[in-house]
């Protein structure tokens, strides 16, 4: 409450400032702009997390400029001129510290990378398995298949669907070389300019969250009200109509809360990929303690995960409260 | 010539399991047009059933459903096209609530009607004014209500133009200080624009003001069927009697 009449207060101030002296309007643009700037406990890991993307992106705009800079590069000064202050530098500190930050980072650009691109495609795929699990009849053998790839995929541990995966299509690309002469999958994606690994492990990521996220969606289908269901259809939709218009872009808002959940569990699994020879943040953190024997860059490793996890959470809360509709599940504070 | 049926149901029976909610031989039952038929019966004696039958929302076991004259109860006919025609209101209004107001009607009239745009606006425009909640049109029907949702859902079955609207006890899920307003829109429909209407209701004034034949069921069958004035005035049935005290108790 306190906030609003203070805002209010600045506004009529501003309109009694137009009325005044319409030419400045530049000085008014300035106080309207500095006005609504107001630090408080509450909008504090906001304010972090905007500062940090802010100097994330300088940095990445730094890197298309200065050859061999890393992204990172400006928040390492930015802790360099802190630690001047003290008369340190990191450098001075430690000559590896810089080392680590700047690798460690690239890697966690893959990992960020990797987790994104599979919930995004195992969510698609998670939305076509969860409308087979949730429809009646019909598409009988096609339900069966689904919950068998459900319950496969929950039910086994990921890095042996991992490893499974890389080991599996990379053997059955070998078969199927020798008796058809189909070109080797391995040989196909370096030509697509990927990396091998990188795509058979994004590959057995998807195949794993697919499966979360199909029961997630299918919960959330399930708990919206059947009498939904059947005004769309008293009204003359058809099944197909009444799953796209009406259940689920309910249900979508409804499992925003538990599918930030599985990027969050997809980003900290991405570390097993690991043991496919994938450099990401994991991996690379061993390379690195391997080279310069700290153990600190497993720390370091943790903060880069925690950062990305919790900026992820942070923007998803957002949308999740975006999204809200009166009256519709998802509660918020 | 006589005047077709708009609605006609032969020997409709409906079993869930084992158990029957509409019983063998099975109900008929013929609803003409401009006709306001209020089904009354105690919990539990299929009224729900037999209006989700008749427009095949539950499929029922055996019997025929005519619309127009024609058989509805095939499986060559497109049930979808039917139910452009037959409306229905449901006790729990089932507004969509993740579309406003607006979109809510305008739903079926882009996705089912398929009516060019300037006419679903003029349409959803018309309707609210209807059942007077014109400055509503934006709200999500969680910020209404019960009474204002109820309202709606009619407006947007209203807005399809259907040949007959069903309701499934409109009013029951309401606080008393808001049927009224619900019961005077269906009123409307019928003095004004003369709409065929199936009602289940335990309103008795609404259904001796409004009512042209009154049914009772109990047990999954229709056990009295007669005008207002002899159902409720001086019922011959036993049981019709003894639910309508159970009624005038309650109220
Ligand atoms: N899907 C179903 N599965 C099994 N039994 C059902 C189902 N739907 C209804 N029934 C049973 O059929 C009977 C009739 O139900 P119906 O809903 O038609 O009653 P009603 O007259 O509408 O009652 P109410 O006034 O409570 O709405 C009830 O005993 C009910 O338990
Ligand atoms: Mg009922």
């Amino acid at each position: 409450m306190a906030v609003n009449s203070k805002e209010t207060e600045i506004e009529t101030e501003i309109e009694a400032e137009i009325e005044k002296n319409d030419s400045s309007k530049l000085k008014i643009f300035i106080k309207r702009f500095f006005g609504n700037i107001r630090i408080t406990k509450k909008n504090l890991g906001w304010w972090c997390l905007g500062l940090l993307i802010l100097m994330l992106f300088i940095g990445f705009i730094r890197t298309l400029i200065v050859p061999n800079s890393n992204y990172i590069d400006p928040l390492i000064m930015i802790v360099d001129w802190f630690l001047l202050l003290f008369g340190y530098s990191l450098e001075y500190l430690d000559y590896r510290i810089p080392i680590i930050l700047r690798g460690l980072a690239n890697a966690a650009t893959l990992s960020f990378y990797i987790s994104l691109i599979s919930v995004a495609l195992g969510f698609i795929l998670a939305a076509i398995l969860a409308v087979i699990l949730v429809n009646k009849g019909k598409v009988y053998g096609f339900k069966y298949l689904a919950q068998a790839y459900v319950d496969f995929f929950r039910s086994t541990p990921l890095l042996v669907q991992i490893l499974m995966v890389y080991f599996g299509v990379s053997g059955m690309s070998l078969a199927l070389n020798e008796s058809y002469g189909i070109p080797i999958l391995s040989n196909v994606i370096s030509d697509m300019g990927l990396s091998y690994e990188i795509t058979l492990g994004t590959l057995a990521l998807v195949l794993n969250t697919a499966a979360y996220q199909a029961e997630i969606i299918r919960a959330g289908i399930l708990s919206i009200p059947t009498g939904q269901t059947e005004a769309a259809r008293a009204l003359g939709l058809t099944q197909g109509q009444t799953m796209s218009y009406v259940i689920l872009p309910q249900t979508f808002r409804m499992v925003v809360p538990p599918l930030t959940n599985e990027i969050i569990n997809v980003l900290l699994n991405s570390s097993l990929l690991s043991n496919i020879g994938v450099f990401e943040l994991t991996k690379r953190s061993r390379s690195l303690q391997s080279v310069y024997f700290l153990w600190e860059v497993f720390f370091v490793a943790a903060i880069y995960y925690f950062i990305i996890a919790f900026s992820l959470s942070k923007f998803t809360k957002r949308l999740e409260i975006k999204l809200r509709i009166p009256g519709l599940g998802v509660s918020y504070d | 010539m006589t005047e077709q049926p708009v609605i006609e149901v032969r020997n409709l029976t409906k079993k869930f399991k084992d158990f029957e909610a509409l019983k063998s031989p099975g109900v008929s039952l013929k609803v003409m047009p401009k006709e306001v038929v209020v089904i009354i019966g105690s919990s539990g004696s299929g009224k729900s059933t037999l209006l989700r039958c008749m427009n095949r929302l539950i499929e029922p076991t055996t019997g025929q459903v005519f619309f127009n004259g024609e058989e509805i109860t095939t499986k060559e006919i497109n049930i979808n096209e039917v139910r452009k025609s037959i409306g229905m209101v449901f006790q729990q209004f089932n507004l969509f609530m993740h579309l406003t107001v607006g979109a809510n009607i305008r739903l079926p009239l882009e996705k089912v009607l398929k009516l060019p745009e300037d006419e679903i606006k003029r349409r959803i425009a018309e309707v609210l004014v209807t059942v007077n909640l014109s400055e509503k049109i934006d709200a999500y029907p969680g910020e209404l209500s019960g009474g204002q949702q109820q309202r709606v859902a009619i407006a947007r079955v209203f807005a399809m133009r259907p040949k007959l609207i069903f309701f499934d006890e409109p009013t029951s899920a309401l606080d008393p200080e808001l049927t009224g307003e619900v019961l005077s829109v269906m009123k409307k429909l019928v003095t004004e624009f003369h709409y065929t209407l199936v009602v289940v209701t335990h309103e008795i004034p609404f259904a001796k003001e409004l009512a042209s034949r009154v049914i009772f069921m109990d047990e999954g069958e229709i056990i009295y069927r007669g005008p207002p004035g002899d159902v409720f005035e001086n019922p011959s049935n036993e049981r019709l009697k003894k639910f309508l005290s159970k009624i005038l108790e309650m109220h």
